[in-house]
């Protein structure tokens, strides 16, 4: 075993590693780091909707009790006068709809026969309790109710208030139904979030009849939902596909587009009673997370590789430099002094360490013992 | 002579039962279709309104014969569910319109959308685009409503027209504050809506100053955008806003192409802006994002940057060490470094002058010449210290010194390669 190899190859190895577990720990914590950015990321994406969802709810439910409880609406409706309750509504209701993204408006009679559709007062009589659950519900437990649903017209974020005549006794309800489009709108400009909502496509089929026909077609369709709203639809049809889009419960994943990163939160779209009738998708650029937590990367490995420089050179200079290359000198000394050549004086002694220093003063003893 | 006078004079008659029988008969018609909403009701100036009729007919007309000529033509509504000649609303003519519609309530929100048509420079030096867009404003007059049933498609104004109709309604007043100028012919198109709703395109050639930062250089990526002001009216008031469909219709044209640069997406973001007395104005900010082709720059500036790394090195590569110091000539070598940083000035120069983007600031040329000249003062150092004065053998011995000389003869390259390499992936991240 030659010591002037293999001693500084153990160090060296020995600091390499060191060096290396040091830069994979720092990469690892600045990875997690990343990684609870990123969650903190998905868990706002879904406050953010929920509460945004949630305040479009209570907004529809307010608005119905307003309303429901005018004392001229409520009168009319008591009396089952179409045409005047017509009269007494129709104005507020163009006035909502056109400044607030209200776009269904419906009086209903008990057990949920539609009696007036503010939003289209030619359509009325028909009996909804067979695909309106939650309308039924309110019927049934005489109370409000509030949440996602597919009424004819399309999914809408609806209030239903009951309406009682004067005994107290039910005398039917009034629903007011918000635009889904304006939450995800709301979301992108607060928070600068895109996001898109998928209704199941059988249910859309079945159910909104009145839909534009632009909105069931290839194009839209992921798996068996329907991408209803997007904020910007290119690129959620670039981000969800159809393997994605099959969840039950909440899900996130990464993907880039267009060399963008992407975190994409996707969320079962409940309705009142907690039934999946669609998904929510909304998606963060993570591109600059990403671009810092790359560089960090390259600089780290940079550190490293000074550092195992640094460390090998100091390593060589004074395992070689003040052991070896002096021993292997005074070595090659000695052996020509053994073999008679006392021509070959030491260094100077102040050239070798304390431990060198000696065997040198000893070397020089010899040869001019030698000489003599 | 006698006889022809009475002759005469039931012609005329006759010409003159007939033309008022004909306007009696025409100009109810017309009048029947002008239910205009709001304002527009009880205009009385039969000359504007039929006028304004007339306009409408040939909006109508043009709409019908209009293909899909403009860029962002997907955007556009069919042209066959014009409605028929509609006449212009009395609106139009009123002086009430000019103020700001609030029957939608206030904010009043302006929708905007830009399509970059062509694209026909950036020179980033300059910091300064040309390019030719289409600016498209959208908003609600609740005041310019028709409120004829069933009534669909919409009245269009074009060139001239354009400026007359907006003498007369309220429109935004929307600056581009980053544009330096323009060409004079500005293309104007204005569609107004059954429901009130107005839309407003613009075409026009100009030069803008952009932001560039060429902190990522050769991987950098720009915006070239267009910063829409509102003038006049606070956020209170006036609020630029965007939705899909503006995200739909703002891109760049397919076949639009830039020298050197990748085309993407058009951003669009909206923001506030601070003014005096804790007013603020909004402002939309369309991007359209290019990336730099970064191979055209390897040739010129990245291989000499690297090859001039090579020069200070010589000066440790061409000296020997041996038990009693070195062989070298330290004069020569010095010679070679001080050579190396006339070199690598020079090369800065030819550099800087022809790509003035990165002449300034931090970015990977800078940091480049940054670890070149690093290495030709420490070098030079080495030259000084330890070949010609032989600090680290009068320090620590002749073999100390050699082994440090040998270190130094690999570890300066790895190391100022590594470096090197690492500042171009850091750009490139």
């Amino acid at each position: 075993m030659k010591f002037r190899l293999s001693g500084p190859l153990l160090l060296i190895t020995a600091s390499t590693v060191v060096v290396i577990a040091i830069t994979l720990i720092a990469q690892l914590m600045t990875k997690r780091l990343v990684e609870t950015a990123h969650a903190g990321d998905y868990d706002l994406m879904q406050r953010a909707f929920t509460g945004t969802l949630k305040g479009m709810e209570d907004e529809a439910s307010s608005d119905a009790e307003i309303f429901a409880n005018m004392p001229s609406v409520r009168t009319a409706f008591l009396e089952r006068d179409r045409p005047k309750l017509l009269g007494e509504c129709q104005g507020a209701f163009k006035l909502l709809e056109e400044k607030y993204a209200i776009d269904q408006a419906q009086f209903h009679t008990p057990p949920g026969v539609s009696f007036l559709r503010l939003d289209a007062p030619a359509k009325f009589g028909d009996d909804q309790t067979s695909y309106r659950p939650m309308l039924s519900e309110v019927h049934e437990e005489k109370a409000l109710r509030k949440g996602v649903a597919i009424t004819k017209a399309g999914p809408a974020i609806l209030g239903i208030v009951p309406i009682f005549d004067a005994a107290g006794n039910l005398s039917g309800s009034f629903e007011m139904g918000l635009e889904f489009g304006p939450v995800l709108d709301d979301m992108k400009t607060a928070f600068g979030l895109e996001g898109a909502v998928f209704f199941q496509e059988k249910q859309l089929h079945d159910i909104a009849t009145d839909l534009p026909g632009d909105v069931i077609t290839q194009k839209n369709r992921v798996g068996k939902y329907i991408r209803y709203h997007a904020t910007h639809p290119d690129l959620a049809a670039a981000l969800v596909f159809d393997r994605d889009i099959d969840i039950t419960g909440p899900k996130t994943y990464e993907r880039t587009v267009a060399g963008v990163p992407w975190g994409v939160q996707l969320m079962p779209l409940l309705n009142y009673a907690n039934k999946q009738i669609g998904v929510v998708a909304i998606a963060m650029s993570f591109e600059e997370d990403k671009t810092l937590a790359r560089r960090a990367l390259i600089w780290q490995v940079l550190a490293a590789l000074v550092s195992v420089v640094l460390l090998a050179g100091t390593i060589l200079i004074v395992v070689r430099g003040v052991l070896v290359a002096p021993l292997a000198a005074i070595n090659e000394r000695m052996s020509a002094l053994v073999a008679g050549d006392a021509s070959r004086p030491a260094n100077a002694l102040d050239s070798y360490c304390e431990e060198l220093e000696t065997l040198a003063r000893n070397y020089e003893h010899l040869r001019a013992q030698r000489r003599s | 002579m006698t006889r022809r006078r009475p002759h005469a004079r039931a012609v005329l008659l006759a010409l003159l039962a007939t033309l008022c029988g004909l306007a009696l008969v025409l100009f109810p018609l017309r009048l029947r279709g002008a239910e205009t909403s709001g304002a527009a009701e009880g205009a009385p100036a039969a000359k504007q309104a039929s006028a304004a009729g007339r306009k409408g007919e040939k909006a109508a007309k043009r709409v019908q014969d209009a293909g899909a000529d403009d860029a962002g033509a997907d955007a556009e509504p069919p042209a066959e569910a014009v409605a028929p000649a509609e006449p212009a609303p009395a609106a139009g003519a009123e002086a009430g319109l000019t103020t700001l519609p609030l029957g939608k309530g206030l904010p009043v929100n302006v929708n905007v959308a830009v399509f970059f048509l062509d694209l026909k420079s950036f020179d980033d030096t300059k910091s300064e685009f040309e390019c030719t867009t289409d600016v498209r404003l959208r908003w609600v007059d609740p005041r310019l409503r028709l409120t004829t049933k069933n009534l669909r498609g919409y009245r269009e104004f074009r060139g001239k027209e354009v400026e007359d109709q907006l003498a007369k309604m309220w429109s935004p007043s929307i600056d581009v504050t980053n544009r330096l100028e323009a060409a004079p012919y500005v293309g104007r198109r204005l569609r107004i809506f059954p429901d009130g709703q107005v839309e407003s395109l613009t075409r026009v050639t100009a030069r803008y100053k952009t932001r560039v930062s060429a902190e990522t250089f050769p991987f950098d990526r720009q915006r070239l955008a267009l910063e829409l002001i509102v003038r006049d009216d606070t956020t209170d008031e006036v609020l630029l806003r965007f939705d899909k469909d503006d995200v739909g219709f703002s891109r760049a044209a397919r076949d639009a192409k830039l020298d050197g640069w990748t085309i993407g997406l058009v951003d669009l973001r909206s923001e506030a802006i601070p003014g005096w007395n804790g007013d603020r104005y909004s402002q939309t900010t369309a991007a359209l994002i290019v990336d730099r082709v970064w191979v055209t720059s390897l040739a010129p500036i990245f291989i000499p940057l690297l090859a001039s790394l090579i020069i200070p090195l010589l000066s440790i590569w061409m000296n020997k060490a041996t038990e009693h110091g070195f062989e070298g000539d330290t004069l020569s070598l010095a010679n070679m470094s001080i050579g190396g940083l006339f070199s690598v000035i020079a090369l800065s120069f030819a550099i800087y002058s022809s790509y003035g983007v990165i002449a300034n600031g931090d970015n990977t040329v800078t940091r480049l010449f940054g670890v070149n000249y690093a290495m030709l003062a420490i070098t030079l150092a080495i030259v000084v210290v330890c070949f010609r004065y032989n600090v680290i053998a009068r320090l620590f011995g002749p073999y100390v010194q050699r082994e440090a000389f040998y270190f130094m003869s690999w570890a300066l390259p790895v190391i100022s390669l590594a470096t090197s390499i690492a500042f171009l992936l850091v750009a490139a991240a």
